[in-house]
């Protein structure tokens, strides 16, 4: 696909700067115009736009000069598919961490910063050269480890961080299920030390605030980076199953809307939603399975929220959940993510299989 | 029914008749309005047992006052007490924000996380158990303790209830019977207490007690909901949680410490209530009142500077620190006398003073808190730094005297983003009139 646009871009170049000698500027509705097609255009896998919109009723030279605008949009895009979506998540990460710390008034120092990031990689490098597995590449996916766990883990005993990054990659290289990982690195890390008490470690959840500007900030992020990982599926329908609960629950309670409403505007919940239940090494590969994989996520979380009244819900429920995954895919069998695939098509990953539903 | 004549007072007291004097910390007569919408519960917490402590220094006619309190559980008559006024005001000025060297008890007034309710007439002991139950409102239990008559029900629906407690003598407000509906389904029950008045005459007590319960509970929240119902404009809130590992802090909303530790005009001293009500204003007004303030988290066997001395282990105990009888036995086995402060010491009771604002549209729901095992000691901390005034004999103290033009303007500078207040007039007060030495040539011109 990738040729073909450059062909296609390299064309219409050529003639657009013959055209633009008699043309006048292109106007700025027509950019409008230009802009809302770019979009369309983005969504239909960047067609090549030869002849595409032939009939369209605008000027021939403002038809070129949109096309080039519409294709160059496109090449952008296929360019920016072909990097490595971990980086999108470790500036992202990295992004929120600095805000957090800034803004938020986030309990955490440098020094924790530095043993838990420092943790997260030479643990992953270790134990890639002992089980001589191809560590470079790991070493963005221990950085995002890292940082997911630095906005989570909050203590005050300085050793409970570095034992949390390493627990966090350690998981990767002894719970596998069919060269997957069976959790996500960060949130066993997290459940690990929170497991052993307030006393050594807390998650500061209600800490990240709820106002919509921050909120508003962390989607875009988060879809950022769920659209590069390809996993908008799950975090969507975790997030929609736990809106319905919510909603639900306060519906049945007699309870004012602004209540669920609040419990939604929590960093910490899109944070969970787009940046760790997201993950493609530690989900199901079928769509099916990810739904119902979400889905048992969101009643796990209900269940420690409103069962046993305790915080923490989301991070309990997806470990728990995750036992059931090599089950879930043995029901719903796909093809295994790769984080190669990433520079294919949106939806490639899901498309190159069919969800086979069990037979019996 | 007809004779009663009703008015919620909510978790505050929204009537002017009920104003009290606050005490202690404040010290001007003018500030004995301060705060005066404010609530105060002392939570004591380890795993699930809860102690909570409802301050209440309600100044009204006694037969007027009731409340209506979500709790867990039913609780047994050995789990209710009544409590001393005198342990949460010194909680409150132990822990209040504090100028160095100085000290006093506190403003603020009485709390109660539920609704309070002021009745004309009492209609007379307990309700008739069979009309209860009609209503589908089961009288679990029935006490009185100290000068309170108390009656813990749970009800099939919120419709039985505001019934059973209209019938009783109770005014709910309208509104009310959602927020009730949506406690009866989380399997909540009601903690009503009105005053005996036989009782109380017979004690002597011209006020009335804090009331205190103990009970287990995984929920570690507190019902400000029924509170913010017809509520008469924000209210403030103080939460004194005293826990054995740590600060406590709030999960569903953020807790942000107040700003402190900053140098202040010396006026300040004069007006310190006035001062940390703006301080406190403009803060709320800062954050969109949409966070929960941390006045002081410390380590309750010590304190520097001290507002007022940490409590006694007595004191602890008489409210709810139920663990600190295990740790006096253990420090006597060690040697170790607790009775004597010690700095950095360290005890296993730690105080996490909350202060909030809120209303039905800035806090939709229960506070929900959770411990943590962070033991940083933080407090409001104000500093008045008096100038040395002896004549400048040698080149450093007229380098000394220079240097304070820019320390006045500092903290003039400090009290105005802090309070909000106008710094031309916070430089009359100070008598001090800035010079335009360290000012650039641009700054000068449009003055």
């Amino acid at each position: 696909m990738g040729s073909r646009h450059h062909k296609s871009v390299t064309v219409i170049v050529y003639r657009i700067a013959l055209d633009s000698f008699r043309a006048p500027h292109v106007s700025d509705e027509a950019f409008d115009i230009a802009s809302t097609i770019s979009d369309k255009l983005a969504k239909s896998e960047a067609a090549p736009p030869s002849d595409a919109y032939s009939h369209s009723t605008l000027p021939d030279c403002r038809q070129w000069k949109l096309r080039l605008y519409t294709s160059s949009m496109a090449v952008m895009r296929q360019t920016l598919l072909r990097v490595d979506p971990r980086y999108f998540q470790i500036a992202a990460l990295g992004a929120l961490l600095f805000y957090g710390c800034s803004r938020l008034g986030f309990e955490i120092d440098a020094l924790q910063i530095t043993l838990t990031l420092t943790t997260a990689v030479a643990v992953q490098l270790l134990l890639a050269s002992l089980t001589r597995t191809n560590s470079a590449l790991d070493v963005r996916s221990a950085l995002i480890t890292g940082l997911s766990l630095c906005l989570l883990l909050r203590t005050n005993i300085i050793w409970c961080a570095v034992v949390a990054a390493a627990v966090a990659i350690l998981s990767k290289f002894v719970f596998r299920f069919r060269g997957k990982h069976l959790f996500n690195p960060a949130n066993i890390g997290l459940v690990t030390l929170l497991l052993a008490g307030p006393r050594v470690a807390w998650c500061s959840a209600g800490q990240w605030g709820s106002t919509i500007v921050l909120t508003f900030f962390l989607v875009c992020l988060g879809l950022l980076v769920v659209h590069r990982a390809r996993r908008a599926d799950i975090s969507f329908a975790f997030l929609v199953g736990y809106a319905l609960l919510l909603f639900g629950r306060s519906a049945w309670l007699g309870e004012p809307w602004t209540i669920p409403w609040h419990r939604l505007q929590s960093g910490a919940l899109l944070l969970f939603a787009f940046f760790m239940i997201s993950d493609p090494r530690s989900t199901p590969n079928s769509w099916v399975g990810r739904l119902i994989f979400a889905w048992l996520v969101v009643l796990g979380t209900g269940f420690v929220q409103f069962g046993l009244n305790r915080p923490n819900g989301l991070f309990f429920s997806l470990a728990l959940v995750s036992f059931l995954v090599p089950l879930i895919d043995l029901l719903f069998p796909a093809v295994r993510y790769e984080w190669a695939l990433a520079t294919d098509t949106p939806g490639a990953a899901n498309r190159s299989i069919s969800p086979n539903p069990p037979t019996s | 029914m007809t004779t009663v004549r009703l008015l919620l007072c909510s978790l505050v007291y929204l009537s002017s008749t009920n104003l009290h004097a606050f005490c202690g910390f404040y010290v001007a007569k003018a500030d004995t309005k301060i705060f005066n919408q404010a609530s105060k519960v002392v939570m004591v917490r380890d795993d699930d047992r809860t102690v909570l402590t409802l301050a209440n220094d309600f100044q009204g006619d006694a037969r007027d006052f009731a409340v209506v309190i979500p709790v867990p559980a039913v609780l047994e008559k050995d789990q209710i007490h009544v409590g001393e006024n005198a342990l949460i005001d010194h909680l409150d000025a132990y822990s209040a924000p504090r100028l160095v060297e100085y000290w006093d008890a506190d403003p603020c007034t009485p709390p109660m996380p539920s609704m309070m309710m002021k009745q004309s007439a009492p209609t007379g002991g307990a309700a008739d158990g069979e009309r209860a139950e009609a209503l589908g409102v089961k009288i679990e239990a029935q006490y009185t303790v100290g000068e309170y008559d108390i009656v813990i029900l749970s009800a099939e629906q919120s419709n039985g209830l505001e019934t059973w407690l209209r019938e009783n003598g109770y005014k709910i407000p309208p509104g009310a019977s959602n927020v009730l509906d949506s406690y009866i389904k989380q399997n909540l029950r009601f903690f009503v207490a009105r005053v005996n008045l036989q009782e109380k005459e017979k004690l002597g007590f011209t006020y009335l007690r804090p009331l205190q319960m103990a009970y287990e509970s995984s929920k570690f929240m507190l019902p400000i909901r029924l509170g913010t119902v017809n509520a008469n404009g924000p209210q403030e809130l103080f939460v004194f949680a005293l826990s054995r590992q740590g600060r406590v802090e709030t999960t569903n909303y953020r807790t942000v410490k107040l700003n402190s530790d900053l140098e202040v005009p010396l006026f300040v001293r004069d007006d310190f209530s006035h001062f940390y009500r703006s301080m406190f204003d403009r803060a709320v007004q800062r954050e969109d009142m949409r966070v929960v303030f941390l006045e002081y988290a410390w380590d309750m066997g010590w304190c520097d500077p001290c507002a007022a001395e940490p409590l006694s282990n007595e004191e602890l105990r008489k409210l709810g620190v139920f663990w600190i009888e295990d740790t006096e036995s253990a420090s006597a086995k060690a040697g170790i006398n607790r009775a004597i402060p010690r700095p950095y010491a360290g005890t296993n009771v730690f105080i996490t003073r909350f202060h909030l604002r809120y209303d039905s549209a800035h806090f939709p729901e229960d506070l929900a808190f959770q411990q943590t095992g962070d033991r940083t000691n933080f407090q409001g901390r104000y500093i008045l730094r008096h100038p040395w005034t002896g004549e400048a004999k040698c080149e450093a103290a007229r380098a000394y005297l220079k240097s304070l033009d820019a320390r006045y303007r500092t903290e003039a500078e400090n009290l105005a983003s802090l309070t909000g207040w106008d710094i031309q007039e916070i430089y009359k007060k100070m008598n001090f009139q800035p010079t335009n030495g360290n000012k650039k040539w641009w700054q000068k011109i449009w003055q």
